[in-house]
């Protein structure tokens, strides 16, 4: 008989009751932040104790055509300091001192910073102090170990040749990024694929130095071989700017292509970018960002009628002895299109037109071609369209044609000898090559290869976009353009001293805003080649607005002409001519 | 009771007498629970601790002897009948609360409260003994008193019993310790037939008193914990009371379905789990195992709650009904504190997760009440009256 029984034994499970509701409520607030709300979780999980950072890929190196570094990335650390561990006047007092001797800074600037920064914004943790400090100044820091400084591996663009090629090469911003230029227009290939790190951080919010388990690996970026040469570049720039202040020019440009492949060997413009002298600070630093050569549209003047007549010789319009007569202007339906010296020179030959620079014989050509040829050959040399260089913010250029509301007789007559079109010096470079290379239009280009992470290089092949002419007209045209330098009894500003070139000068109206044109404002230029019969450079040098108003015969063909016999001669390619001189007394 | 002394096949005398009706489940579920916690407290202990895996500097090394320690006491305390235990109560009951006084005296302090005592290597906590011995107590006072709660003065001394030792952690002070006598009480006075009107009667005083305690009886420090678990973020540095639960609940959070997998909970690694090996154990599961991991914990707890029932349930007499109960109680809700201030449900108290967090004195202790609930199952059949 029970005796001892404590009463129901059913209560026994009470406790068991009252304990699995527990278990019910834990499980309810497990699927609540485990299941329903783990995607907050996560979220504040990843941001609170590690920081998912970019880790910038080592960016490309630029290096010239020879392998000389141009741009290159070196190792460096941004300081930061960790603003709450500051807040402790006893340890931001050392450190700060310790820090400000390692960096040569005011210790107390430093503090003062870090506070200024907080005041500003009163969640910032990690304050920048200085950024780009040298490699072994950074690895110092972490070996100080000093309380709240966080030195965070970086790259900066290095330039071991200075300004040489600035406006070139271009700029890279702080996110590893290229602004302008090649830095720009390769960013792609120079920039590498970022990684992605996950930043350790102690548990006072420290970005633990060293700590960066890196989860995924950049890929650095490629090399970059450039066709430009350091050497031709440099006396491009030096030549270009002592032109640009003899003839108090406003700018100008000075490209040197060789003109079978398109690879520009040296292109110097002014006004430029210059790291030594950037500020950012100032507008006018933006237009500096762009390349004039590539980007500056201007009337090209009698240069184009290097194009007119080859078209006009390659149709079989004219030939260079087929003569016409000039009365010392034309006259386009009453409209009156006069030379540049105004005077009747009487039976001319077409190569005459070349040499005396007869606007009226570039009128006959035309005409002899017809329009509609005309406008097809100038289109086959490439105006009006993009030429494809590997530099950012081409021009493109304008020019009216017959199907164009608003087309006269008059704009025909006038593109004939390079008005009312607009071109880009580098437009003029491409079709010049073509008229003197047989006849072969092809796109310039300023990187040679890339270079792999395994040091593979892969070459850019030259591009050809078309055959405008023929290498018969093209080879007419070299003797005539070396007859505009030099013939019996006459030699130009522009015909260097030591080998035979060919070239044509160019003092071209520059248009001013109520349609017409200046007298007082003109682009001298000179367009020249060499060696005669198997051109290695073609030479286009521009001066904007000179304003000695000296023509481009005498602006810039001592220009070109020089730079034709010392680029030859450092190419190490024999003279045409005697008494040629030792190259270190040039 | 017959004097004919059975013999079956299985049957042994001697030492070896009784394991029959050894519970080997509830034996596994401990174990189980114990093999959990040492991955856990591994990889809990990676952000501070970096030797070599078989040293006793190493946490999980340390806990696996204490566990081997256990089970042998285990063993030892099974084969003691019950009674012998009960008979002492009153004995054990004054040492503990004796212990528990001299504490406040001379003990160790550590996060602004004074539990341990220092002993060299290792440190007691009198309140494990005191919880045991309280168990025992209630056990022998309703065993004494007919079994039943159901009068008042019986009931009302039976609080006394348990709120003495209650009152006294709950000076040093340690809420969540406090709160566990008064969950043993309430588990033992239920299964001893307690008026439920009289509970409600306790409830509603209970409830009276909050405000009161609120403002004078509960420090400083307990208010704050008590009040970041409502909103963990106003906390002005971020790094005080409520930083605990943030960094609990993130880690729990953040372990979604299947957790992170094992030693790769980043909030564990990277040391922002407060006492990962210990009180916050928990959340370093919830990071790498994930809501399954929990989920398998859960399981063995509630075997261990179905076994420990069952041992009440077939208990021979009431005081061994009492004792399994009180025990079950004291495992059981102590595990479910821990969770729930691992889950921001109840403010941070230094509970640990019973089996599982590291920790040889409260390891110790949770054996030897395995052991004695192994003695009640082991002779269910010697004092059942029929």
């Amino acid at each position: 008989m029970p005796v001892d029984r404590t009463p129901g034994t059913r209560r026994i499970w009470l406790p068991a009751i009252l304990l699995g509701i527990f278990a019910l409520v834990a499980i309810a607030r497990l699927v609540q932040i485990q299941v329903v709300e783990h995607g907050h979780y996560s979220t504040v999980a990843d941001k609170e104790l590690i920081d998912k950072t970019t880790v910038y890929a080592r960016r490309g190196a630029i290096v010239d055509r020879n392998g000389n570094v141009l741009a290159i990335s070196v190792d460096t650390w941004d300081i930061y300091v960790n603003a709450s561990v500051w807040q402790d006047a006893s340890k931001a007092g050392p450190a700060s001192e310790a820090l400000g001797k390692l960096l040569s800074m005011d210790p107390a600037a430093i503090r003062t910073s870090v506070t200024s920064a907080t005041q500003k914004d009163p969640d910032i943790v990690q304050v920048l102090v200085k950024r780009d400090v040298p490699y072994a100044i950074g690895t110092a820091i972490i070996h100080e170990d000093l309380d709240g400084v966080v030195p965070v591996a970086d790259h900066e663009r290095d330039h071991p040749e200075g300004d040489l090629a600035a406006s070139l090469l271009g700029l890279t911003g702080i996110d590893n990024s290229g602004l302008a230029g090649i830095e720009y227009q390769y960013n792609a290939i120079l920039q590498g694929t970022p990684g992605k790190s996950i930043f350790e951080r102690d548990t006072v919010g420290d970005p633990i130095p060293f700590g960066q388990s890196v989860a995924v690996p950049p890929k650095p970026g490629q090399d970059l071989v450039l066709t430009i040469d350091r050497n031709i570049q440099q006396m491009a720039e030096q030549r270009l700017h002592d032109a640009i202040v003899e003839h108090r020019a406003k700018g100008g440009q000075l490209i040197v292509a060789d003109p079978n492949t398109g690879q520009i060997l040296a292109l110097a413009s002014e006004p430029g970018l210059k790291y030594s002298t950037l500020d950012f600070n100032d507008p006018a630093t933006t237009r500096l960002l762009q390349n004039s050569a590539v980007s500056n549209l201007y009337e090209p003047g009698s240069e184009f009628k290097l194009v007119t007549a080859s078209a006009a010789i390659d149709a079989g319009a004219v030939t260079p002895n087929t003569t016409y007569y000039d009365p010392g202007y034309v006259d386009i339906g009453g409209t009156i299109i006069h030379n540049w010296e105004d005077e009747a020179l009487g039976e001319q030959t077409m190569l005459g037109v070349l040499q005396n620079s007869l606007n009226s014989g570039a009128v006959f050509m035309a005409q002899q071609l017809g329009e509609e040829k005309f406008y097809n050959y100038v289109k086959a040399f490439g105006f009006g369209q993009p030429t494809g260089i590997d530099l950012p913010g081409e021009a493109v250029g304008h020019y009216r044609t017959p199907s164009d509301p608003g087309f006269s007789p008059v704009d025909f007559a006038t593109q004939s000898f390079g008005q009312s079109i607009t071109v880009t010096p580098l437009q003029m470079i491409q079709a010049v090559s073509a008229i003197v290379n047989g006849g072969k239009l092809i796109a310039p280009h300023i990187v040679k290869a890339t270079i792999d992470a395994n040091g593979v290089e892969h070459s850019v092949e030259p591009k050809v976009a078309g055959n405008p002419i023929s290498p018969e007209t093209s080879a007419t045209m070299r003797m005539m353009m070396h007859y505009d330098l030099e013939s019996p009894g006459y030699r130009s500003e522009g015909d260097p001293k030591y080998y035979l070139a060919g070239g044509k000068s160019s003092t071209a109206n520059v248009p001013v805003s109520n349609g017409g044109y200046n007298d007082l404002t003109q682009i001298a230029s000179f367009v020249e080649f060499a060696p005669l019969n198997d051109p290695k450079v073609l030479v286009l040098v521009t001066l904007d607005e000179n304003q000695d108003l000296e023509t481009g015969s005498i602006a810039a063909g001592p220009v070109a002409a020089k730079f034709i016999d010392d680029v030859l001669r450092y190419m190490n390619v024999a003279p045409d001519r005697a008494d040629y001189p030792p190259y270190d007394q040039g | 009771m017959s004097s004919t002394t059975w013999s079956f096949g299985g049957h042994r005398t001697g030492v070896f007498q009784g394991w029959d009706r050894f519970d080997y489940v509830l034996t596994f579920a401990a174990l189980a629970l114990v093999a959990f916690g040492l991955v856990l407290i591994y990889s809990g202990a990676s952000s501070t601790y970096t030797g070599p895996i078989a040293s006793l500097a190493n946490p999980a090394a340390r806990q696996a002897v204490f566990a081997a320690i256990g089970v042998c006491l285990m063993l030892a305390v099974s084969k003691f009948d019950y009674h012998f235990l009960t008979h002492y109560a009153w004995v054990l009951y004054i040492i503990g609360i004796l212990s528990l006084v001299f504490i406040l005296g001379v003990g160790h302090t550590a996060f602004g409260s004074t539990r341990w005592f220092d002993l060299g290597p290792i440190q007691v906590q009198p309140s494990e003994f005191a919880k045991l011995a309280t168990i025992l107590a209630l056990a022998k006072y309703f065993g004494d008193h007919g079994g039943d709660a159901r009068d008042l003065r019986t009931l009302i001394t039976s609080f006394l019993i348990a709120a003495v030792p209650a009152g006294l952690v709950f000076i040093e002070p340690d809420l969540g310790t406090s709160v566990v006598f008064m969950a043993i009480w309430l588990g033992v006075v239920i299964v001893a037939g307690a008026r439920r009107t009289h509970l409600l009667v306790f409830a509603g005083l209970f409830i009276a008193i909050l405000p009161f305690a609120w403002t004078f009886l509960i420090s400083d420090y307990q208010v704050e914990r008590i009040s970041v678990l409502i909103d963990p973020y106003n906390d002005q540095n971020g790094r005080g009371a409520g930083y605990n639960n943030i960094q609990s609940e993130i880690a729990v959070g953040s372990g979604e379905w299947f957790g992170k997998g094992l030693m790769n909970g980043d909030q564990t690694k990277f040391g922002y789990l407060p006492v990962a090996t210990k009180d916050f154990i928990f959340s370093v599961l919830g990071e790498e195992t994930g809501f399954v991991g929990a989920m398998v914990l859960f399981a063995l707890f509630i075997l261990l709650l179905m076994r420990g029932i069952r041992t009440a349930k077939i208990a021979g007499d009431t005081s061994g009904q009492l004792v399994a109960s009180g025990i079950v109680m004291l495992i059981l809700f102590q595990a479910f504190i821990n969770i729930a201030v691992n889950l921001s449900l109840f403010p941070v108290t230094g509970i640990p997760l019973p089996f599982v967090s590291a920790g040889g004195s409260s390891l110790l202790t949770l054996f030897i009440a395995l052991g004695i609930l192994q003695s009640v199952a082991m002779r269910h059949r010697a004092y059942r009256q029929y």
